[in-house]
């Protein structure tokens, strides 16, 4: 790899074109390269303006910063302009916020920085000739839109759609006003919508374009969703229905597309007669494309037919075209399959356990389908369809596809045994104690890690549904394996199920509760991993049993880990005791844990130390963070 | 100065595959430095352990790693270089160690590979990746400045050696070892080349190295260097093996690969060396992440179904 004659010079090592200047605080540097020839250069300051104004602040920003973003907006390279776009929303509620909080200009000028630069930016980009830059400034849009005053909404946001609605030379900018009057119909309101959208919108369903009448026929449903039942069935189902038979293909394809959204906006009787020809004809349409996208609706289609009753109302005709789906792989249409097998749970919740016997022999089929994904999805969904058709008909047919799948490829297994103790809670108690074995019998029937740890989380949830004598004498053998298991995933996951495992002995079964019990002190007392994974075990031991028998049988093996050479151990102590033992009344009155926590807090070990004397929020709080963060 | 709730926050950013800001970067590496500056060339480190090979950007495999050996302050880890290059994610991977070291210097040691290089990650990935991720130099210039300091090799418990490549014709001892001054480039030949460089081979004595640097070491240079310093084993990386790790010369030596289908392509398993607190070794042998777990971070997994 190295070339002796390539003589290291430090002189190679001088890239001055792609350098950043790293002493300047971010907004100085925002204006120093804003219009660098190195476009990764421009885009990472663009992904970064949020932050760089937050950091300059208000006045700083108004003044230096401000002035900038003209350039982004006509940025030569797509990608600078389309993340330019993904951050107007949050660049103009920090102006809006900010000016608000300091009252700037009585608290309007913000305001006016929305009105006058960034929606006539987010306009300019929604009309891009890229339409990756489009969508993400009409994605900015819908959610800059909420915070325009009521009074603006016509003359600064309306005004502007119809604008584009009206150019007859550009058609991008009708497609763009057709979706804009659909995204946006929650902003303008009901009165709004009735007395323009629905006009406009029917104006451009003619509209010699095929591109508009296809983005018009997919872009209806909040539209409806607004104006409600009777006017969607006056006003918008003739249309809908005339796009329908469009010549152009495309324009059909989308109508099938929006079936299930038009017809959450109609009365059923419109529902059960034109809709259902509607979707009949599409799904005979000369088109294989229009046909494919029907029937990939038609469960969803078939939801929207649920009623307040238990049971709805479905014309046959739909539950046989559906339950024909299962069948296509024959027919080479694979798709089908899978959106038969996607949406099942959905139509066996619409049509209810008595139609069960016109969808069985479908659901057989699906089960034993070459693909893995129509089966995976299935395994996925096994307990809902059990819940659905209650113990009978689940111990009769679903069982079967139960013991299938266990025996199926990985990616299927695990899907099911996510749920596990949701379809065992479903099965009588004599099946499930017919069953328990076999699922005792997973772990050491895999080398897949992710099974082990899958089926791990289950067995506590299935403690709860079995008889305590039957958790000593079945369960707790594949318990032992799995807080011993050689990977350190498994090993966490599986010891959140022993609380409840120890409370449903304690609750029933002395020998089972000392068996436990002992284990338990072997493992405090074992090696490495079973005394780490001992006191990961006290905070779910702590969650479920009686504080007063923690404190007697697990807070003396505790203070002996104070004494454990491996610092590890003493972190997890210290974390556990900090977070949990100190969080909990009875425990942090007690001397001995007192006695645990001073220990812990003089550990020679800055890490141990940390973790006992850190304020380190609970994982619960880490948890609602993290939930945060995915949003 | 990055307090303990500043770098949890960077990690658990880090863990989500995002970056962190230029900035902190920065900060993370001038903190980084004043831990990396005070350990030897010969890093002391105590058991228990977990002993990991080439990981090159493979990320979401490192996050696997974990899983498989336990997350940091959990378990102790020695990562025995070449955290970058080749794989998609060569910056979070190496910010991530570097932000567990600086967040828990005691429970991780990392030291060199000959891929922490100014002129080898120039070809390798890298550096392309840094610019491609922070618009310019900077945090490639911070990250190699970094690798100056790492540290060329551990010693577990004064029985087990740990090295990225192997052994070289000028050292005979771990005191000369001691002695060489790290804070450099990786050179083109010379002890410390040797060190990250060499590979042993089924031959007496020493070797040309076709890869053009280091040396080839057989089994008899082992048995003595091993005597002569007191060692049970030679932990080694550097080298692909199929099967994840591989003894050689009677056990006296083990090559440890933490990459599993290297490349994404290669097909082969990884594996990590667990040592008790007894030196008792452990493999543990794992595949690449499945493809949902290296999912777009922040974005919600199709559903399996439609209820």
């Amino acid at each position: 790899m190295y070339n002796n004659e390539d003589v290291f010079d430090e002189d190679d090592f001088i890239f001055n074109e792609y350098t950043i200047d790293d002493t300047l605080d971010s907004l100085s540097r925002l204006e120093k390269y804003y219009n660098s020839d190195f476009s990764l250069q421009r885009l990472v300051l663009v992904r970064d303006v949020y932050d760089t104004a937050v950091e300059a602040g208000y006045k700083e920003s108004v003044k230096r910063l401000l002035p900038l973003l003209t350039n982004f907006v006509s940025d030569t390279e797509p990608v600078v302009r389309q993340v330019f776009a993904d951050q107007l929303h949050s660049l103009a509620t920090f102006f809006l916020e900010v000016s608000k909080s300091l009252s700037v200009g009585g608290g309007d000028s913000g305001y006016n920085e929305l009105i006058n630069t960034f929606i006539p930016y987010t306009f300019e980009l929604i009309i891009d000739k890229n339409t990756e830059v489009g969508q993400s400034a009409t994605e900015a849009l819908v959610k800059i839109a909420s915070l325009i005053k009521r009074e603006h909404i016509e003359p600064q946001l309306l005004s502007v759609i119809l604008n584009l609605a009206h150019d007859d030379r550009v058609e991008e900018y009708r497609i763009a006003a057709a979706k804009l009057f659909n995204e946006l119909a929650p902003v303008f309101g009901d009165k709004l919508c009735r007395e323009v959208v629905v006009q406009e919108v029917i104006y451009l369903s003619d509209d010699p374009s095929l591109l508009v009448r296809k983005t018009v026929s997919q872009h209806l449903g909040k539209i409806c969703n607004m104006i409600g039942t009777e006017s969607t069935v006056d006003k918008i189902l003739p249309v809908f229905m005339l796009l329908s038979k469009d010549e152009i293909w495309g324009v059909r394809k989308a109508c099938s597309e929006s079936i299930p959204e038009i017809s959450k906006c109609v009365t059923q009787e419109v529902r059960a007669t034109q809709l259902v020809e509607l979707f009949e004809r599409s799904a005979e349409d000369v088109s294989r494309w229009v046909k494919r996208e029907a029937y990939k609706q038609l469960g969803a289609f078939i939801a929207t037919f649920s009623t307040d009753q238990s049971a709805a109302q479905v014309p046959d005709s739909l539950i046989q075209y559906f339950s024909d789906m299962a069948f296509q792989n024959d027919q080479n249409e694979s798709d089908m399959v899978e959106y038969c097998a996607y949406n099942f749970p959905a139509v066996v919740a619409t049509v209810g356990p008595s139609k069960w016997p016109q969808l069985e022999e479908a659901y057989n089929h699906l089960v034993k389908d070459a693909q893995w994904k129509v089966r995976r999805s299935l395994g996925c969904s096994l307990h809902e369809v059990a819940r659905i058709v209650g113990t009978e008909i689940s111990e009769r047919t679903l069982t079967s596809a139960f013991e299938l799948f266990l025996k199926d490829l990985d990616e299927v297994k695990i899907g099911m045994i996510g749920n596990l103790a949701k379809f065992v809670q479903v099965l009588s108690d004599d099946v499930r104690a017919q069953y328990l074995p076999v699922i005792c019998a997973i772990p050491e029937q895999t080398d897949n890690w992710r099974i082990r740890s899958e089926v791990s989380q289950q067995l506590g949830y299935i403690a709860e549904l079995i008889p305590a004598e039957m958790v000593r004498e079945k369960l707790l053998k594949v318990l032992y394996e799995l807080y011993n298991d050689a990977f350190a995933e498994v090993r966490k996951k599986s010891i959140v199920s022993c609380g409840k495992v120890l409370k449903r002995l304690c609750e029933g079964d002395e020998q089972g509760k000392i068996d436990f019990l002992q284990f338990l002190h072997g493992l405090a007392q074992g090696n490495f991993h079973k005394r780490l994974i001992f006191v990961y075990a006290c905070e779910f031991l702590l969650k479920e049993i009686d504080p007063e028998l923690f404190l007697k049988e697990f807070v003396p093996e505790l203070i002996n880990l104070t004494q454990d050479k491996v610092p590890n151990i003493r972190i997890a102590v210290a974390a556990f005791t900090k977070t949990h033992a100190m969080q909990n009344e009875t425990l942090r009155e007690s001397p001995q844990v007192q006695d645990l926590y001073s220990r812990l807090s003089q550990d020679a070990d800055r890490d141990v130390k940390f973790y006992a004397l850190s304020s380190s929020p609970t994982s619960e709080q880490v948890k609602q963070t993290e939930d945060k963060s995915h949003e | 100065m990055a307090s303990p709730s500043d770098l949890d926050s960077q990690i658990e950013r880090l863990k989500r595959c995002e970056l962190i800001k230029e900035s902190e970067v920065k900060t993370l590496c001038q903190k980084a430095k004043e831990i990396l500056v005070e350990e030897g060339n010969v890093q002391r480190v105590y058991a228990p352990v977990t002993i990991c090979g080439d990981i090159h950007g493979q990320f979401y495999d490192l996050k696997e790693l974990f899983k498989v050996g336990g997350e940091v302050p959990d378990t102790n880890y020695l990562f025995m270089g070449d955290f970058v290059d080749r794989g998609f994610y060569s910056v979070e991977t190496f910010l991530l160690l570097l932000a567990l070291k600086v967040r828990y210097p005691d429970r991780i040691t990392l030291i060199r590979g000959n891929h922490e290089s100014r002129q080898i990650t120039q070809v390798y990935g890298f550096y392309d990746e840094c610019l491609r991720k922070y618009g310019s130099v900077n945090v490639w210039r911070y990250c190699t400045e970094i690798f100056d300091y790492l540290s060329l090799s551990a010693l577990i418990e004064e029985r087990v050696f740990c090295v990225h490549g192997g052994l070289s014709p000028s050292i005979t001892s771990l005191d000369q070892i001691r002695k060489i001054d790290r804070k450099q480039e990786v050179p083109h030949d010379g002890a410390m080349c040797d060190l990250l460089w060499s590979d042993p081979d089924d031959i007496d004595g020493w070797g040309l190295s076709p890869r053009g640097a280091g040396y080839l070491f057989g089994n008899d240079v082992v048995a003595q260097f091993n005597q002569t310093n007191k060692l049970d084993l030679i932990c080694r990386a550097h080298q692909l093996v199929m099967e994840g790790y591989k003894y050689m010369f009677q056990d006296t030596l083990v090559t440890v690969w933490s990459a599993p289908n290297y490349c994404y392509r290669c097909g082969n398993v990884a594996a990590i060396l667990e040592l008790d607190e007894h030196l008792n070794r452990n493999f543990k042998v794992f595949e690449a992440a499945p493809q949902e777990a290296r999912g777009v971070p922040g974005k919600k997994p199709q559903p399996d179904y439609f209820l």
